[in-house]
């Protein structure tokens, strides 16, 4: 049998058995074998997925990524993995990581001061601003690394506590398309797209959309009204296009939207031609996004939906719209157990009472709620100098205090779900609301 | 080698960040994303305390919010920095007039006006404010000033629409409410217009269609949604006679009393008049079971709507 | 409600004529602020105290109205009128309600005389009513609730029957001791 017979057979058996790890490091080796490099490095990550193989894929993968040039994610992959498992040949792969990135960063001359990875949460928000670079390949890569939010790719659907339905979906509609490629060809069908995530504010729709971005090792850009408004006032159409050229030059990539209703609210009601040309533009590169933009992935994040323009949910741009619940009862519980372990005494506290009272609680809230029972304890230790302990009755006092952001938004949500449901677009939320109704 | 765009793009950008801020800013009111508004323009007026655009885009927000004494504050700061302009004026009337303070809010609008008289910005505040002072016929002649000055203005004829179903006179509403539609045929404003004044003219099928769409439009609106609700009311036929009685009420003065009393006339005067006991008695009786009827007619159809609760289809309503 | 603030600048485009145009006159008191004013009750509402209780249960609830809209003259005015129209009305009326007969002509006389009494007080309702009601409307537009009538009306019409009552009463001890 030639080993492209093999080769396909291999994708046949892995169709049918996409949990089989050992076959997918197998197929990985018969691709790289065959010098076919970017189908290698899928099968890898793919691998990397799997919880039986996922530290033998890594190692495997991590040489592959710096090799072919991908230095962040090969950095940010080593790092994960020396935190799980410490072992001389990884230190020196991570060694020889930081020393590419460093001969990179000298080749450059447009380049910053070498970046350190620092583990940041906060987005760069002149992330898009290098983007528009045209330089070459290289110094491209390292101005991208540059404004990387390096924190992002540690973030996986892991760390997203609760919301299972979310995740699934997640799984099922965004992320099967890029780790599974071949099942998904089979259909006739590609990776990228896009998804519209919408929800009360502080339920971690951004946070969702990080962790996706690093459950697929997919470069992460978040763009913002800041990017577009603070800087390149009347560059609009430019700056979208090199921003989505980019995008399709580093795929897989995800151009994450921010509160893409301030970006994209319907054009009748912008008063400004400079939001009109900057929609259009927008929606003219998300119409490339299916045919020229494969494993492009668009994620939008808005509180208000229904302010978004009713042009971007047309087929082929966010046609996928998913609604980001507050946490339920379970993540509720990982969240105020996690939360309530950095307040002393916190851990002899009992959740349960809590996690019943705190239903509607953004993940905000909750975090209000925690630092807003820690401040008499606080208070009583500046008192005296000594750490006092938080109580139960200081939760019962600050849960008077704290109330539900939700609900607000709740009852403004539950008109566009009653009476402007066109086409079911709101069928989740109308789904969720008949769940919560007493509230 | 070309000029890379990035580099043409900051050669453009602005540095100023007062004047960033304030672009957000009005960026957000305009989407009605007021609490980022207000962040912005906290931002900037840090930055720049004196800047008066900054000034008006923090009062729009919070106004936008309805945190009214935030908004009244910082709408008496605008007017410290800017007294003659006539944005700010407005705003202030706007302020004023929702808080009750009609004097005020007319004398502000008038010197707006005074200001810049061919505003029809201001020209439909002004009519907004007759209009809720109950000074309708003014408030007509303000909303044709402003149509004059700006015929495309959706708005004006939907509210010209509106002012004149108060004023009952149906006819004239549903025309405007139409012209404004021809404007703009998704105006929730002027399916609501156009809604009330179907309404008005005794067609409460299509009414309903009309107020189902505004609310399919903006559903956030409770006026709207209550208006519709109404409406869905006067389309069951158990509601139905007691509607088309309440319409022929509000054109007759005095409506049930007048009513009462002739009917109270009549049966003085069928005896005089040679009429049979029974024919009156008779009438007597029809007329007392319909007063029942209206009495009751609410009740009825409070237990008709637990049966069959409001259609939310928008095809079938 | 979207407000619509946006005047376009220039700031300054002072009109010379905008004095003579009287669309561009003031129609309020400059004073005229429903922040001041206590819950109303609407004016149309009161036709029905008018037309059960007579001219006095209108004329007290009318008199609130206008005391909560800080009006104390006209609550004073509204008061003496509606006193004064029940007064009348006994006067004109009381040789009739006296009358005791039980035949069917005195006792239609009679409802057709109290008929009479509630239709004036309902007409004379009404134009107090057409007065009150631009500040009603401007007090529900600002947000306020309105009083609800039942019991205050129920309570005005308690209150006009009892004084009805008493008056008649004491005219009929007073004509009759004297014949």
């Amino acid at each position: 049998m030639s080993a492209n017979a093999l080769i396909d057979a291999l994708a046949q058996a892995l169709r049918a058995d996409p949990r089989n790890g050992p076959l997918w490091l197998h197929y990985a080796e018969l691709l790289r074998a065959e010098k076919r490099d970017a189908e290698a490095l899928t099968a890898l990550r793919t691998a990397a997925e799997i919880t039986a193989v996922r530290d033998e894929a890594l190692l495997k993968l991590i040489p592959m990524l710096r090799n072919a040039g991908q230095l962040s994610e090969a950095l940010i992959r080593a790092e994960s993995l020396l935190e799980r498992s410490d072992s001389l040949q990884l230190r020196t792969e991570l060694e020889a990581i930081h020393a590419a990135r460093e001969g990179r960063a000298a080749d450059s001359p447009a380049a910053a001061p070498t970046p350190t990875p620092q583990p940041s949460r906060t987005p760069e928000p002149g992330a898009a601003r290098n983007l528009l670079s045209n330089a070459p390949a290289r110094a491209d890569d390292a101005d991208w690394a540059a404004q990387f939010d390096w924190g992002d790719l540690r973030i996986t659907l892991a760390d997203v506590a609760g919301l299972e339905d979310v995740k699934r979906q997640i799984r099922l509609r965004i992320l099967a398309p890029f780790q599974k490629p071949e099942i998904y060809t089979a259909f006739g069908r590609s990776g990228g797209g896009g998804l519209l995530l919408y929800g009360p504010p502080g339920c971690g729709k951004t946070f969702i959309a990080r962790a996706t971005a690093g459950e697929l090792g997919a470069r992460f850009v978040s763009v913002s009204i800041h990017d577009m408004l603070d800087k390149y006032f009347g560059e609009s159409e430019k700056l979208i296009h090199g921003l989505f050229e980019h995008a399709r030059r580093k795929k897989p990539t995800v151009l994450f939207f921010d509160e893409f209703d301030a970006l994209a609210s319907p054009r009748g009601s912008s008063e400004q031609q400079f939001w009109k040309t900057l929609v259009d533009q927008l929606l003219q590169e998300m119409d490339g996004v299916q045919s020229r933009n494969k494993d492009v992935l668009l994620l939008a994040a808005t509180n208000v939906p229904w302010n978004v323009d009713p042009a971007f949910r047309r087929p082929g741009r966010f046609d996928r719209v998913l609604f980001v619940t507050p946490p339920d009862d379970a993540a509720r519980k990982l969240m105020l157990t996690k939360a309530m372990e950095s307040l002393p005494g916190g851990s002899r506290i009992d959740v349960g009472p809590l996690v019943k009272r705190t239903q509607m609680y953004s993940g905000a809230d909750l975090r209000a709620l925690c630092e807003r029972a820690a401040e008499p304890a606080l208070d009583r230790s500046l008192e005296d100098g000594d750490v006092h302990e938080v109580t139960a009755a200081d939760f019962q006092r600050a849960l008077t205090q704290v109330r539900s952001s939700v609900l607000e938004w709740m009852a403004s949500a539950r008109n566009h779900a009653r009476y402007s449901n066109e086409g079911g677009q709101y069928d989740e939320l109308a789904e969720y609301l008949k769940l919560v109704q007493r509230w | 080698m070309a000029e890379p765009t990035s580099q043409r793009a900051f050669a453009e950008r602005s540095e100023d960040p007062a004047e960033n801020a304030l672009r957000l800013a009005s960026r957000y009111n305009d989407v009605q994303r007021c609490e980022l508004a207000e962040r912005e323009a906290l931002r900037g007026l840090a930055a720049a305390p004196e800047n008066a655009d900054l000034q008006f885009e923090l009062a729009r927000s919070l106004f936008g919010r309805q945190q009214w004494r935030r908004a009244d504050k910082a709408a008496e700061r605008l007017l410290a920095l800017a007294p003659e302009w006539p944005a700010a004026l407005n705003l202030m009337c706007l302020l004023r007039a929702q808080q009750g303070s009609y004097g005020e809010a007319e004398r502000l609008i008038l010197d707006a006006l005074r200001i810049a008289p061919e505003s029809a910005a201001l020209y439909e505040t002004y009519g907004d404010l007759m209009r809720k002072t109950g000074h309708e016929a003014k408030a007509v002649r303000l909303y044709e000033r402003a149509r004059a000055i700006d015929p495309t203005d959706v708005d004006v004829h939907a509210k010209l629409a509106l002012v004149e179903s108060s004023r009952r006179r149906a006819g004239v509403a549903e025309k405007h409410a139409r012209s404004g539609l021809a404007c703009d045929p998704e105006e929730s404003l002027a399916h609501a217009a156009l809604g009330t004044a179907m309404l008005q003219r005794g067609r409460p099928y299509a009414a309903r269609r009309h107020l189902r769409e505004a609310l399919r439009l903006e559903p956030g609106n409770e006026s709207y949604e209550e208006a519709w609700l109404e409406a869905d009311r006067y389309c069951r036929l158990v509601y139905l006679p007691m509607y088309y009685w309440c319409l022929l009420l509000s054109r007759i003065p005095g409506k049930q009393f007048m009513v009462w009393g002739i009917v109270m006339v009549l049966v003085a005067l069928a005896g005089s008049l040679g009429v049979p006991p029974g024919v009156t008695g008779t009438f007597m009786l029809a007329y007392i079971a319909f007063c029942l009827y209206t009495w009751l007619a609410s009740l009825i159809l409070r237990l008709w709507l637990r049966l069959r609760p409001p259609n939310l289809d928008i095809e079938e309503a | 409600m979207k407000a619509r603030t946006r005047v376009a600048k220039p700031r300054r485009q002072r009109s010379e004529d905008s004095g003579s145009d009287d669309l561009l006159r003031p129609s309020l008191e400059t004073e005229f602020d429903v922040r001041s004013f206590r819950p109303l009750i609407d004016p149309n509402s009161i036709l029905w105290a008018c037309f059960f209780g007579g001219p006095l249960a209108g004329g007290l609830l009318f008199g609130a109205n206008y005391r909560s809209m800080r009006m104390p003259r006209a609550a004073a005015l509204a008061w003496a009128g509606g006193f004064a129209v029940m007064l009348l009305a006994i006067a004109i009326f009381f040789p009739i309600l006296a009358d005791g007969g039980a035949d069917a002509t005195s006792r239609s006389t009679r409802s057709g005389s109290r008929m009479i009494v509630s239709i004036v007080s309902v007409a004379l309702g009404s134009l107090v009513a057409r007065h009150q009601l631009r500040p009603f409307k401007a007090f529900v537009n600002a947000d306020r609730r309105p009083r609800p009538l039942f019991w205050h009306a129920l309570g005005a019409c308690v209150i006009a029957w009892i004084v009805v009552i008493a008056i008649a009463a004491a005219a009929t001890r007073l004509f009759g001791a004297h014949g």
